[in-house]
Order: C-alpha cells, then structure tokens, then sequence
C-alpha cells in the first residue's frame, strides 16, 4: 500500500522543497515514488525537476478544478534521473495566476485529493507519495495533514519556526499522523551535534519524532534549484545526511506500519 | 394694295376721330352696371347686426344713384329701407354702399334678429334708372356661434326678443339620439337676452348632430329657437419634444417627453404615441409614449444597449402619430429633437485590503466594473490590471479574472522580489466587446515600503576576561508577511570594550543572514559592557538595531613579582580546575542557552492550533475524514456479517 508523506513547513524559506526533492529522490534509487506538488499558490518543484513548459499537460490545480484526471498529471521522471532500480514520478501543480485565483474561490475537496493520491498511487504502484506544501496553515497544507500517513515538519533554528512548527505538530495530533521533525539550515555558529540535541529534545517536548539535523549547506544553495542536488553529487556531505535521514524515515514508518498491523 | 403715304394717312384721322366721336355717345351706349349683394357676416347669432353690402361696377361716372333694401326675417316679415343715396365722381365707375340689418334705415322698427332661421334680402335701384331686384343674397341668424367645432372648444350660445328676466331653458340634445348633454333654464337678462355657454368633452360622440332650443317660459316664438351643430375630432396640438438630455452614454435611458393641448387649450392627459427614435445610421423603430402623472408629460423611454451607435439620434412624432384614446389626434405637423449617444464610461472600482505593502508581500485586490446602468462587466469582457512605480521606471501587468459567484474581477499581484519601494499605481482597465468598445479605468496608489528585519547579537565566548578575544556575531533576519527574501548588506557591531566594526552579511538563502567580527577587550572594561548591532538594511529589507550585554572579568592575577604568570606550583592545580569549570560551564551554559533561546510557550501553542482547528475548512477536512473512516468501518464489519 502507498504510503503518503506530507513535507511542511510553517514559514517560507525553510529549504522544504529543496528538501522534498531530494528526500523523493533519494528515496527512488530503491523505491518507487511519486511526489505532487501541493504548494498551489507558489509551486517549485517543476523547476528543481527541470521540467520545461511543453513537458506538463494537466496539473493538480486542474484536477482540483475538474478539469483533468489524475492520470494525465503524471510524469514519470525515471528515465530522465536514471532511475532503474526505483522509480519517480511528478504530479505538478499550475504555475497560472488564473488557476491559483480561480482555486482560491473553487476550494479543495478531500475525495478529490484523496482520489487522487489513490489512482496516481495504483497506476504507478507507487512505494510512496511525497506531498510538498504551501508555508503556513492554508487550505491546502490542512488538506495534506488530513491525507498523509506522515508529516515531515521542517523547521530552522529559529524562534518562530520552531513555535509554528509545534502548532503544526498539534494540529496534526487532532488527525491522529505521526510527526518528524527536521531542522534544516542550521546556521555555522550552531554545532551540528548541538542542533540534533535540541531538535531530539523538542521532538520529544513537541511528542514528535526527531529525523535529522541539516546544516546550512553552502553547496545547495549554489545550485539554485537548477537540478536535484543529491542525484548530482551523490557522494556529498548533504547526499550522505539526506540518505541517512531517508533511512531513520523508512525505519519509523515500518516500525509504525508493524505496529498497526499487530494491533 | 394701299400705299405706304395712304396707310400713314388712314392713322392719323382715326387718331383725331374716335375720342371726338366717343364724348358725343349718349349713356345710354355704355356698358350696364353690376351689382352684388352679400351679407357680413353670413351667419350670427340672435342679436348680432349684419352689414348689406352692395357692390355696384361699372357705374356711370357723376351720377346719382339711390337703392331700396328689402330684407324677409324667418317669419315672412320684409324690411324695407329708407332709400339709399350714392353719387359717383367725375371718373368713378365703381362704389360700395354698406345697409345695417337690423337698423333705422330699416322702416320705424329697424327690422328683427331675435328669430332663428334663413333672411332673404334683395335691393332695387330706384335712380338713375329704375331697376327692380337688382341683386339678392341671404343670411342666417342662429343660437350658436358656429355650426361645426371640434371636440373640446366651448359653443356659445344666444337668444334674444324674451321678456326682461323672462325663465329661459336651454338645452342641447343629440340627434337622432336624444341625449340631453346641456339643460340650464336660467333667467333672461335686462333686456330679454338668455347666454349660455356648453364645454365639448373630448370624447363628445362624433356620430350625432347637437340640436339647441331655447324655451321661453311666456315668450312663443314663431319659428322656434332650435339650432343644430356637428362636432368635428379635435386637432392636438404638439408645439415641440424634449429629450432630458442633451447628451446620453450607453446603457443610459433616452427620455423623450412632450406636451398635447386641445383647442381648448387643455393638456391631454390619456393616450399615447408613437415617437420614432431614429439611429445615426438612418435605421428607425418606434417607442411608446404614454402619459406620466409625475410629470404631466407624455413619456417615452428607450434603454440604450451596450452597443448602440454613436453619434447624432434623432427622437420624432409624426403628423397624427398621437391619439388620446379618443381619435383626437395630432401634431398637425412633426416635430422632432436630437440627441447624441456617447460610449459607456465604465465605473471602475478597485479594492484593496490595504493600500501599504511591503516588498515580496503579495498584492490581492479585487474590482467591479459597472456600466452607467449598473450592469456588471463580465467574463465575457476584458479588463488588464498594470502596477507601475511612480515616475514609470518599473511595470508590471498583472491578470484579472472575473469571479462569477461574486460577481467580480480578481487580480493577485505575485512579487519578484526586486520591486523598488515608493509610491505606486494601480491602474486597472476595463472593456468590453462592443463596436467601438466601452471602456473604464481606476487608480490606486499603492506604497511599497521595505521589508521589518530584527537582528540579534552574541558573542562567544559567553564567559569573558580582560585582553580576551571575543567573536560577535550579529544574525538579520527577514521577519515580515510573504516569502522572506535574505538580508545582505553591513551590520556595525559596536562593544562597549573595543572600537565598532562593521561586517558584510553573506549572500545566501533563507530569511536569516549572520556575520561576525573578532574583538579585543579592553584592560579597563570589566563588568557589564553593552554590544549594539546596528544592520543598515539593503534595498529589501528596513533597517534596525539590538542590544545586548556580555560580562568580562578581570583575570586571575598573582601579587608576588612582576611577572603575573609566574605562579607558585600549589596554583596550576587550582587554575586548571578553573578552567575545566569554565569549559564545562560554557559547554553547558551554551546548551542551556539554545534552550533558553528557543524556549517554547505550549499554552501559546494550544491557544494557536484551537484557533486553526476552529477554521471552517479544518473542521471540514476532519468531518470528511472522519466520515470516510467511519464508512470504511461499517463497510468492513458489513461484509464481514453478510450472508
């Protein structure tokens, strides 16, 4: 069964879709995975996957709007990232001003999200969906907290981050999904081995599930969304904590899965 | 043949010969009068005196002439006149001679007009010559002033040869159909006259004839006062239409109005016309007027469409085109007005939520668009919304789309980030698919300021002496609405212990940027010194400051010798378990301090997350979860009791 994992953040500029693609990625060297692109207000992903204009035909925002089924959203990227052991494929949302408007005023119905995820899921006979969100608590990131199995909560060293964050993980508690905490960007003068202190310590303050701890990465930010980072340079420190983080990730979700199952 | 002496010959003596020849002619040999006799006027009422006029042509010239009128009233009774004398001039040949009837040239009496009825009159010449009833003529002498009226004029109405104050009835009945429509018995005055006075309405029937008799209550006149009239529809007048404007938009209402009068003078106020409204094209079509009770106007109005031609309209009544119901009709002759027809000038109405932004702060702004009738412009219209600095070094367009549950046209201005701050317009224009279109435009004015950062500063380490180095960091952070945009720029560090410095952020990502510069404190610094951190803000992002406090010590110093490191034996132990203090207290005073920084209020967090749960669309999410979890339930625990 797909298992579907919601990655969010509570203010912009956290580095979510960045990391968001490369967890997708890293996790579609062995599994197969899709991701949609749930942030209908200020989609990216189209762009870190390096998609041109011609290559999209239908998005979520479409679906969203009736006007498209799931399946004509699909874009299978694996041969474009090589990816012959696993799989990825990319539900992308609309880049138009015209459809974000117009989705503002139609709204987002649950059974069509819900609908959605389990076709895209069935035809690809997907491992996992990846779901990238709007910042924030808007429609649309309610609507992904309702839906997932998950929710990956990535946050900054930072005051009001980390305070959005523990809404997030309560508002997430009243649907009943497991957390994980990443804390992205953690700046130079913050020791790595301090940041995965705090971080454990507020997932377990926040009753959240700590995942990793990045460091500001100097290297990803250079690479200006062009391409996704760690299918580029495999064996870099960030590909390295992405992989490890992806591990801890599949480990929690089985460990969560066995559980139910037992129960 | 005659010759040409004998022709010249010939002239002249008929040239001497025929005047001598015609002043020796007796009279007798000229040409025989003409007379005419006739009656001023033909027709009176009882009472009135008529003026006999006779006209004599051809008459002899310094001659004495004399007539004798006769004049028969209705009851066979003849007048005769006095004579009549008239003498012409030398060179006259034609005069006129003016009998009054009834007057003292008429015998004692001077002749009767109170009677109803036909007056034969005829005159005889008595002199030069004797001829008798050399012309003749008639009038009539009747109750009314004339015969025939149109509806609504006023019949006058007059008897005459009663008794002073005698009790007169006067009626007026219709024939053949014998209804009375006057009866008004009323007393004679002074001098035996009775005066009445009969309104016509405007719906008068047309088909009967109107019969007035005057009945005396002592007086019997033989013939009878009994006169007859006939009622003719009445001519409406319209001196002129109106329109109320002069000038009208499309989509605006033409009003044309006008007023009808009766001969009476009345204002016709039922009815309706068609007054033909003709485009600048020459095409026409008709629209009704009908009587307004506001304005005692006939109105007529016409919805101009979106897209009605432009230019020069012509509003017209044609000659009868208007009928009060009654066929009374009119105008005798058209009339008309013009009037222009001007494109709509769309109101535009912009809304913003607030009209001061910050840089990458998005820009919602919805509008309507009406045109002069307050129809909305819709989906199938166009409108452009265009975002430009002051001064229009910078522009943008930005999509409108119209919303048809709310009836209005919606536009989200996303940011790049690189917007210059400054006063800013809105401008926002609105067409729609007529030929020449109608168009509308509104501005805002829009002011785009920086983006609030805050910037914090610490210094490491934390536990200071005198002549240490300290490194200060100072961290800018983008803390306002919309997608962070990272601060670069300088931040001026200034210690309390050393000179300030400034530092350059680094470009990278995120809405935090953080640079550090190396102190030396000074000897005599000990104690609470402040550190301020001033960023001087980029082009994005606003300026600010922060302070904060680091306390320095005095180092461990020795009192024997010059040489304050040269420290007895017994001392290494205790300052190397000083300095293990100070290492693991910095270690665990930065773990307490991240701690501390980053303490986190969880009521604040409840209080937060129930607002958001109380949202609609949160609640909604959930019901509908929860209702999917439920019916995959029941479905479950459904099959597995099935039969």
């Amino acid at each position: 069964m797909t298992k579907v994992i919601a990655i969010h953040s509570f203010k912009g500029g956290t580095g979510k879709t960045t990391l968001t693609a490369n967890i997708a990625a890293t996790l579609a060297t062995h599994s197969r995975v899709g991701v949609m692109d749930l942030d209908l207000s200020g989609p990216g992903l189209h762009v870190i996957f390096g998609l041109k204009k011609g290559e999209i035909k239908a998005t979520l925002s479409d679906i969203f709007l009736g006007e498209a089924e799931p399946a004509e959203t699909i874009i299978d990227l694996s041969p474009k990232f090589d990816l012959k052991k696993g799989g990825l494929f990319f539900c992308p949302a609309s880049n138009k001003i015209e459809d974000m408007l117009r989705l503002l005023k139609s709204g987002l119905e649950v059974s069509v999200f819900k609908d959605t995820i389990q076709k895209v899921g069935e035809q690809c006979k997907l491992d996992y969906i990846i779901v990238d969100t709007h910042p924030g608590v808007e429609n649309d990131t309610v609507l992904a907290m309702g839906c997932c199995d998950a929710l990956v909560l990535v946050s900054r060293v930072d005051q009001q981050d980390l305070f959005g964050t523990a809404v997030m993980v309560m508002l997430a508690e009243t649907f009943e999904k497991p957390t994980f905490l990443a804390l992205n960007m953690v700046p130079p003068g913050v020791r790595i081995k301090d940041a995965v202190k705090v971080g454990k310590d507020l997932a377990v303050l926040f009753k959240s599930h700590f995942l990793a701890a990045f460091e500001f990465q100097i290297d990803v930010i250079n690479n200006l969304s062009r391409s996704v980072f760690v299918l580029d340079n495999p064996n870099s420190n960030f590909a390295k904590k992405v992989s490890e983080a992806v591990e801890n990730l599949e480990k929690e979700l089985a460990g969560m899965s066995a559980q139910q199952s037992s129960l | 043949m005659l010759t040409r002496r004998a022709g010249k010959r010939i002239i002249i003596f008929l040239a001497v010969l025929l005047p001598a020849v015609a002043s020796v002619l007796p009279s007798a040999l000229a040409l025989p009068e003409v007379y005419r006799l006739a009656p001023f006027p033909f027709r009176s009422q009882e009472g009135a005196t008529v003026q006999l006029i006779l006209d004599v042509s051809s008459a002899a010239p310094s001659t004495a002439y004399q007539f004798v009128f006769g004049v028969q009233d209705p009851s066979t009774h003849v007048w005769i006149s006095v004579p009549q004398n008239y003498t012409t001039l030398p060179t006259q040949q034609e005069f006129i001679l003016i009998v009054s009837y009834p007057s003292s040239s008429f015998n004692a009496t001077g002749g009767v007009n109170s009677l109803v009825g036909v007056y034969p009159a005829s005159v005889s010449q008595t002199k030069p010559v004797p001829k008798s009833n050399v012309a003749s003529t008639f009038f009539r002498i009747g109750l009314t002033d004339n015969t025939v009226y149109q509806r609504t004029q006023t019949v006058s109405i007059k008897a005459t040869g009663y008794q002073p104050y005698e009790f007169v009835n006067v009626r007026i009945t219709t024939s053949p159909g014998s209804t009375v429509v006057l009866n008004n018995p009323d007393f004679a005055d002074g001098l035996g006259v009775i005066s009445d006075r009969w309104t016509i309405p405007p719906n008068a029937d047309l088909s009967q004839s109107y019969v007035v008799t005057a009945t005396g209550s002592t007086t019997s006149k033989s013939p009878a006062d009994v006169d007859t009239f006939t009622i003719t529809p009445a001519q409406v007048t319209v001196s002129s239409i109106s329109s109320n404007r002069g000038t009208y938009q499309r989509t605006e209402q033409v009003r044309i109005s006008f007023q009808a009068s009766y001969p009476s003078l009345a204002f016709a106020t039922t009815g309706s016309a068609n007054v033909t409204l003709i485009r600048p094209s020459s095409s026409a079509f008709n629209i009704t007027a009908s009587y307004d009770l506001v304005s005692h106007n006939f109105v007529a109005t016409y919805r101009l469409p979106m897209n009605a031609q432009i230019g020069v309209w012509t509003a017209r009544l044609n000659v009868n085109n208007f009928d009060d119901s009654n066929d009374n009709r009119g105008p005798a002759s058209q009339v008309s007005i013009t009037f222009t027809v001007q494109i709509a000038t769309l109101t535009v109405t912009t809304t913003l939520a607030k009209t001061t932004f910050v840089i990458n702060e998005r820009m919602p702004f919805n509008m309507t668009m009406t045109y002069p009738d307050g129809t909305a412009l819709g989906s199938s219209d166009h409108a452009s919304g265009r975002l430009s600095l002051s001064g229009g070094t910078y522009a943008a367009s930005i999509p409108l789309i119209y919303d048809t549950s709310t009836s209005q046209w919606e536009g989200l201005y996303i940011p790049t980030g690189n917007e210059p701050t400054g006063l800013w317009s809105l401008t926002v224009n609105g067409t729609d698919n007529s030929t020449p279109i109608n168009t509308g435009v509104s501005s805002n004015v829009i002011t785009l300021n920086k983006r609030a950062s805050t910037v914090t500063v610490s210094c490491n380490p934390s536990q200071i002496t005198v002549g240490q180095q300290v490194t200060c960091t100072a961290t800018v952070t983008d803390v306002d609405v919309g997608t962070a945009i990272t601060p670069t720029g300088q931040v001026t560090i200034s210690p309390a212990f050393d000179n300030p410095q400034l530092c350059d952020l680094p470009s990278g990502s995120g809405s935090s940027a953080s640079c550090s510069v190396i102190f030396v404190t000074r000897p005599q610094s000990q104690g609470t010194n402040s550190v301020t951190a001033s960023y001087g803000g980029d082009s994005h992002e606003a300026l600010s400051s922060t302070t904060a406090s680091v306390v320095i010590q005095q180092p461990q110093t020795t009192n024997s010798g010059d040489n304050p490191y040269t420290l007895p034996l017994f001392y290494f132990a205790i300052i190397a378990g000083i300095i293990a203090a100070i290492v693991a207290g910095f270690i665990a005073f930065r773990h307490k301090t991240t701690h501390t920084k980053l303490k986190i209020d969880l009521e604040a967090v409840k209080s937060e997350a129930g607002k958001i749960e109380n949202q609609a669309f949160f609640q909604s999410v959930k019901d509908q979860l929860s209702k999917d979890k439920d019916d995959a339930s029941s479905s479950k625990s459904g099959g597995g009791s099935g039969p």
